[in-house]
């Protein structure tokens, strides 16, 4: 029952004004284009966390976060889990950096996004980010080794 | 990173023509007013595992789960988590059990709920099923401190 959990949160800001979002071009591993985010660390809540990782990634301070949904990755073989949970926000300020160790970061228009070199299973996470019924997405390996994701 | 975390869910359920919702009068392990759910299963997503403990618990049949939010406790000491997903839906169907070893279920109304015998913390979940701008209630714990949960 008390699985190895890896908790992560990865946040989606947009500029309602320009119908642009913040992308962030991955160089680290699983590269490609993404949204900010990252782990969440000991005695910090999830919402924190997205905070200070996105600080850390853009120089920006978001506010007004929303629950979005959960990307849920399971290992049978482990029983360890990795979880995603995805925020989204229109609640932005501060000076943009122009890039940092994990990448550079940028805007641009939402109707671009799904034409631009994806990171892994970015696809998948923009499914979840942008329908408003669909909170998950899961993956559970199969016996023949395949992970397809169950969207729901 | 990979701290063991213990994941389980809880939904409510609101009938939008009465305004009531259905509770679960607890009997187990903690007791007092609830709203139904349980643990997840390893293999099956956290929408599938909702939809699978309210069948359980109440004889409906759940659809259109949406994600509400989250409530996360950490423990300081043990490095483990304990996490409650919770959903809220309106579209239910079936035939109501009068109860199961958890506990009754019945309708109330949401008014009434604050005024009832509830569950430990249960009024902190509540504010987080109930405020669309809060997703998260976080608290940091071990064996001389409860903790005191923080809504976000």
């Amino acid at each position: 029952m008390n699985n190895p959990t890896e908790l992560t949160n990865m946040v989606m800001i947009e500029n309602p004004a320009t119908n642009e979002v913040l992308v962030q071009h991955r160089r680290l591993y699983r590269t490609g284009i993404s949204f900010p985010g990252g782990h969440v660390e000991d005695g910090e809540s999830i919402t924190a966390s997205a905070v200070r990782e996105v600080r850390e990634e853009t120089g920006l301070s978001v506010k007004n976060l929303r629950l979005s949904g959960v990307m849920h990755w399971f290992t049978p073989e482990t029983g360890a889990r990795y979880l995603v949970f995805l925020y989204r926000t229109t609640d932005f300020s501060g000076e943009l950096l122009s890039a940092t160790r994990e990448g550079e970061v940028f805007w641009v228009k939402k109707d671009d996004l799904p034409h631009m070199a994806l990171a892994p299973d970015f696809d998948v996470f923009l499914r979840v980010f942008l329908q408003e019924e669909k909170s998950e997405a899961f993956s559970c390996c199969d016996p023949d080794g395949n992970s397809p994701f169950l969207i729901q | 990173m990979n701290h063991p975390a213990e994941i389980t869910n809880m939904v409510m359920i609101e009938n939008p023509k009465t305004g009531e919702v259905l509770v679960q009068h607890r009997r187990l392990y903690w007791t007092g007013i609830s709203f139904p759910g349980g643990h997840v299963e390893d293999g099956e997503s956290f929408v599938d595992s909702a939809v699978r403990e309210v069948q359980e618990e109440t004889g409906l049949l759940v659809k259109n789960l949406h994600l509400c939010g989250v409530i996360h406790w950490f423990h300081t000491e043990k490095k483990e988590r304990y996490m409650v997903l919770l959903y809220k839906t309106t579209d239910f169907a079936g035939q109501l059990l009068p109860g199961t070893e958890e506990g009754e279920v019945f309708w109330v109304s949401k008014e009434k709920l604050p005024e009832m015998d509830l569950s430990p913390h249960f009024e902190d979940y509540l504010k987080v099923f109930l405020n669309e701008d809060k997703n998260e209630a976080f608290a940091n714990w071990n064996e001389q401190d409860n903790g005191t949960l923080c809504i976000e």
